[in-house]
């Protein structure tokens, strides 16, 4: 997939893999590839930033746990991300009928 | 994992490090959260039964290159509000502005210290074959009672003046740096790189320096008004803060290097 397109989408879709529980970023984007059978395949390490970006917006917050002797950042969905979430998916819903419509695929 | 100190994870680590541009905080965090990754992928490499080698080199691989990385995370520093931007460059501002206006200040210590040595001729100029207007001589005349000519009422009044006036210069600037050391940095995201000061200080002072270090050398412009000493005693205070500039930024793309 284009990845400039999947770029646009992947706050809804980070928030989104955040609703099963906290995680650190490897699980993150592990979850995130396993979804989408890897049809969304960023490179791993250009993730973080839009991670650290949606911590600095209030959507996630996160914190260092110690495990297997080394830190690691773990993320969790705040409310005001689950709202956002919510948000996002309800606009996508529209948006994703509308164009389905357009190309005539709607049921 | 057991990565070794040459390993490709530690190798790419290295350059990732060195490429960043931002706070120490947020690199730590970049960096720590890096390695994390990279040693669970190389874990689960070697558990679907790659060697070493191979496991680390799909981990690196799939992190996406130092490059894309790095700007990546640049991005993610020019998407910030624009007043982070502006409320960094005007501390640097303050500071360059604040230690610009101590060194004219400094400069004046010196002009005074050559009209106490070389006396206020070396300072204040000759006044030889100048014309003075007639107001500003009498200006001089009486400001200077015991002096008769207005050639050497002019050269007291130049060689003072370059103590005085860099002096005021010089307290403006111990304002502009004491309002920097009062600013609330906290609220600094660090968007300019490291070194962003002392490099624009190296260029400025040097320039500085340079000029006028030739201006006393080569007896400039006005230099009959104005004595050698006038240009002298700025070039010798410019030449030694670029002097100090540089060896700052030295030491600070060293750290970098060397992480």
């Amino acid at each position: 997939m284009n990845r400039e397109r999947l770029k646009g989408h992947l706050d809804l879709l980070l928030l989104s893999v955040l609703t099963a529980g906290s995680a650190h970023g490897y699980a993150i984007i592990s979850e995130l590839r396993r979804r989408s059978e890897g049809t969304f395949d960023l490179p791993e390490g250009t993730v973080y930033p839009a991670l650290h970006r949606l911590e600095d917006a209030g959507l996630l917050s996160s914190s260092w746990v110690m495990a297997d002797g080394r830190r690691r950042r773990v993320y969790a969905l705040t409310a005001p991300g689950a709202a956002a979430l919510a948000a996002e998916q309800t606009e996508y819903r529209h948006f994703t009928h509308g164009i389905q419509a357009v190309l005539g695929w709607s049921a | 994992m057991s990565a070794t100190d040459g390993g490709t994870v530690e190798q790419y680590l290295d350059q990732l490090y060195g490429r960043l541009r931002c706070a120490p905080r947020d690199a730590r965090r970049i960096l720590a959260e890096a390695e994390d990754h990279l040693r669970e992928a190389v874990t689960d490499g070697l558990a679907a039964g790659l060697t070493q080698q191979e496991a680390e080199e799909q981990a690196v691989s799939s992190f996406g290159s130092v490059r894309a990385v790095v700007r990546a995370h640049d991005g993610g520093i020019w998407r910030l509000p624009g007043r982070a931007v502006l409320f960094d460059l005007a501390l640097a501002g303050l500071k360059l502005g604040g230690i610009g206006a101590l060194a004219v200040g400094a400069s004046g210590l010196l002009a005074a210290a050559m009209n106490l040595l070389l006396g206020p001729g070396f300072v204040g100029g000759t006044g030889r074959g100048v014309t003075y207007p007639a107001a500003s001589c009498r200006w001089w005349l009486a400001d200077n009672p015991g002096v008769h000519s207005c050639a050497r009422a002019a050269v007291l009044e130049n060689s003072i003046d370059a103590v005085s006036l860099r002096l005021a210069v010089g307290v403006l600037g111990l304002i502009l740096l004491l309002c920097y050391y009062v600013a609330p940095r906290r609220r600094s995201r660090h968007v300019l790189p490291d070194g962003f000061v002392p490099t624009i200080a190296v260029s400025l002072f040097g320039a500085a320096g340079a000029g006028l270090a030739l201006l006393a050398a080569s007896g400039g412009p006005g230099i009959s008004v104005v004595g050698p000493g006038w240009y002298l005693s700025g070039a010798l205070v410019a030449l030694v803060m670029a002097a100090a500039f540089a060896l700052q930024l030295n030491r600070t793309l060293l750290r970098r290097a060397h992480g």
